[in-house]
């Protein structure tokens, strides 16, 4: 069971979904959460080549943009601290300075479960670059991560997209050991052409789910146009409010160049999503 | 922030420094076959004995530069001074071993007093100048207005240099646009015409072409020589920019755009004048023949002492007569020249032995890089003068480039000749202040207005990303502007 939730905010719309999110679930569970906020001094402050007679000027720019980050932390973890109170939730806040993934990574040791928001694409030229975090959280984080959606329904059901892999095990391991949600709806879903073969790894959750006390619904499609697709078709059908899933690690550059199951559905299904990596 | 706001050196040199130098010079010596070197003063160095070695400090100051800042940022923040003295001393220490006191310190009193100070003089000048003015009001950030600004920019930037005209004129820019979506390609053409091409037509303009100016290059040469070449290629861009920004502008939400404009103002006036003084002193100094007078073997002409002296009045008199306020909104620094200053006083002494090799030509050890732009029939290759020097200034300090290839052309000793075959030395100017447009470290207003950009939460593209954009753009402008103007 979880005992304590760990919160990362930053002030940006997905990241005050996670405090939404991560409140919402602290209070069904009756757990306490830490509001963790981290001004990224290396990403904001790095070294770079620079001309003569300009690094004053560079000096001058990290100065300004670590001040305002500190903040626009500052006042994310305020509004995240107020929002709590206002939940009846026990919380605490941290702010601290250094690397994101790095910072996250050491905190995360003292919880059970980490929450997250989703990775902010800019839509002009004024919004701050794409966070490396969530790739990086995704990646090496320690315990299991929500990455939370735009959307909380009021009485979610759960959706496990399940592959047989190892990943996806342990993946719905952690999300049983989690107890989060454990008296709604639960469905195991499998993507694939290959039926059989498919309906077995499904089966294998599906038995695994009944040996803790659950009754899940078992759902087999096909690829049609793609596992992305058919998870935003079966998250809007089963009226899912998390979406249990293994992610699959694979080479940086195979990941930079054709990208990701992982990242696509991040970024197109609108549910949280629940991953042990 | 709080900086040094003094103007002096921090040249003392720690025992550790003095190790290490000591060190490199014992090397040098080493690897130096049969030294031969002037005893007295006014002689010089022969370069054709010098191994390359003796090149080392210089490259490694250059690499310094280039480098440190990303490796170890915090480091040459607090220490660029002392690494670029640590170089200096890397050349002086043997120098004095081998050549004994009397050539090393007419080496050093030669290059600094016609090379350095002077042009630390005019850098001051036109920054303190050009740091006076500030442009008031709000335009709105059309196509046609952001087209304006940026022309207005490459016209002033030869006559109050790349950094005077880019500062001037990049905060009117960001704030006529702030409403817009985007406007990264707006600050990267500003870099592009405003920080660097622009600067083309006067040694005013550009570092490397008043280091030109202070070899013998006459005041007018460049706008007469790289007239066409800068026009063909900013009325490229120009357009290239027009077209851009109006295909963006139509997708912006003009609901945004503020209703009208607000009349612009021009903020210490004064110094406009004083720019005109600024001009008039390096023009004077260009046509005035006053005589000379000899110090430690070295000719030092009256109408260059009036010059620096007028414009030292100059710097002290736009100090002077502009409000502390409006230097405050210009966000004025006394850091960056400093930086210059310390710097240059490294980079100065360390490219002493290079172009002494250059000045012997193939028979020095350099020998390799006078090769790379000559052709098979012994005339110079100008295209290759473009695009190695162009390549260089690209990511090295544009004016010890410009000095280097200038010598490789053969110098002060071929000026006449340099001067009437136009092409060699064309090509060579164009390439250092072109191509330093072509990443943020090419030119120093490059950065400047990056950071400015950057500081009003514009998200400017990272060091490749802009490469992307100089590649794509300017690369193949360079490209044909080469084949016309400069075979």
């Amino acid at each position: 069971m979880v005992k304590s939730v760990l919160i990362g905010t930053n002030g940006s719309q997905w990241s005050q979904s996670a405090v939404k999110l991560g409140l919402s679930l602290a209070r069904q569970l009756g757990v306490r959460v830490t509001l963790l906020g981290i001004v990224d001094v290396q990403g904001l402050a790095h070294g770079e080549p620079l001309p003569i007679g300009a690094s004053a000027f560079k000096a001058e720019r990290d100065a300004r943009l670590l001040a305002d980050a500190r903040q626009r932390i500052e006042a994310a973890l305020e509004s995240a601290a107020a929002q709590a109170a206002e939940a009846a939730v026990e919380f605490t806040t941290r702010f601290v300075e250094g690397s994101p993934e790095e910072e996250l990574g050491k905190e995360v040791q003292r919880h059970d479960l980490l929450i997250i928001g989703k990775r902010a694409v800019p839509r002009s030229d004024h919004d701050p670059a794409p966070s490396k975090t969530l790739t990086a959280t995704l990646h090496h984080s320690s315990r299991p991560l929500i990455v939370a959606g735009d959307e909380i329904p009021d009485s979610p059901s759960v959706l496990v997209a399940y592959d047989g892999s190892r990943p996806a095990a342990r993946t719905l391991a952690g999300y049983v050991a989690s107890g989060i949600y454990a008296n709604n709806g639960i469905t195991v879903m499998g993507v694939g052409n290959d039926v059989p073969e498919i309906t077995g790894h499904v089966q294998r959750a599906v038995d695994f789910l009944e040996s803790h006390g659950r009754s899940p619904k078992m759902r087999i499609v096909p690829v049609g146009r793609g596992i992305a697709d058919a998870l935003v078709t079966a998250a809007r059908d089963e009226s899912a409010g998390l979406l249990v899933m293994g992610a699959h690690g694979q080479p940086r550059l195979k990941e930079a160049l054709f990208g990701s199951v992982t990242r696509a559905i991040l970024s197109r299904v609108p549910v949280p999503l629940f991953v042990d990596h | 922030m709080d900086h040094e706001a003094s103007l002096g050196f921090d040249m003392r040199f720690s025992p550790r420094i003095v190790r290490a130098a000591a060190a490199i010079s014992g090397a040098a010596l080493a690897f130096t076959p049969g030294v031969m070197f002037a005893q007295e003063p006014g002689h010089g160095i022969d370069g054709a004995s010098l191994g390359l070695l003796w090149v080392v400090p210089f490259a490694g100051i250059l690499l310094s530069i280039a480098l440190c800042p990303l490796l170890v940022p915090h480091f040459w923040h607090a220490h660029f001074g002392k690494v670029s003295a640590f170089w200096g001393a890397a050349v002086l220490l043997p120098m004095f071993v081998l050549l004994g006191p009397a050539t090393a310190l007419y080496e050093v009193l030669h290059v600094y007093l016609l090379e350095y100070i002077p042009f630390i003089i005019l850098l001051l000048a036109l920054f303190t100048v050009s740091g006076g003015v500030r442009l008031k009001g709000q335009l709105t950030g059309s196509p046609e207005v952001n087209v304006a600004i940026l022309a207005l920019g490459t016209f002033l930037a030869s006559w109050m240099g790349t950094t005077g005209a880019a500062m001037l004129l990049i905060r009117p820019l960001i704030r006529a646009n702030a409403w817009r979506n985007r406007m990264v390609h707006t600050v990267i053409f500003f870099i592009f015409l405003v920080a660097n091409i622009g600067g083309s037509l006067s040694p005013l303009g550009d570092p490397p072409l008043f280091l030109g100016f202070l070899q013998g290059v006459p005041f007018f040469w460049t706008t007469r020589h790289m007239l066409f070449e800068m026009l063909f290629i900013s009325v490229i861009l120009l357009a290239i920019y027009y077209v851009w920004d109006r295909i963006a502008y139509a997708r912006e939400d003009t609901s945004q755009r503020p209703r009208s404009d607000e009349k612009l103002a021009i903020e210490g006036g004064i110094n406009l004048l004083l720019l005109l003084g600024v001009i008039a002193a390096v023009l004077f100094s260009g046509f005035a023949r006053l005589g000379e007078f000899e110090m430690y073997g070295i000719h030092i002409t009256f109408e260059n002492v009036i010059r620096d002296v007028a414009l030292i009045g100059f710097t002290f008199a736009s100090w002077k007569l502009t409000p502390l306020a409006s230097r405050k909104a210009n966000e004025f620094d006394w850091f960056p020249i400093v930086e210059v200053a310390k710097l240059f006083a490294g980079i100065f002494i360390t490219i002493v032995p290079a172009i002494a090799i250059l000045k012997a030509g193939t028979a020095g050890a350099l020998g390799f890089i006078v090769d790379l732009v000559t052709s098979t029939d012994g005339s110079p290759n100008t295209l290759a003068y473009f695009w190695i020097t162009g390549t260089l200034s690209a990511f090295l300090d544009n004016a010890p480039t410009y000095l280097v290839f200038f010598n490789t052309a053969g110098g002060q000793a071929v000026l006449p000749q340099l001067l009437t075959e136009v092409t060699t030395l064309a090509a060579i100017s164009c390439g250092a202040v072109f191509m330093g447009a072509m990443s943020y470290i090419g030119n120093a207003p490059n950065f400047m207005v990056k950071s400015i950009a950057e500081t009003s939460r514009i998200r400017m593209p990272s060091f490749f990303g802009y490469m992307l954009w100089s590649i794509g753009i300017l690369l193949p402008v360079f490209l044909v502007m080469s084949l016309i103007f400069l075979r």
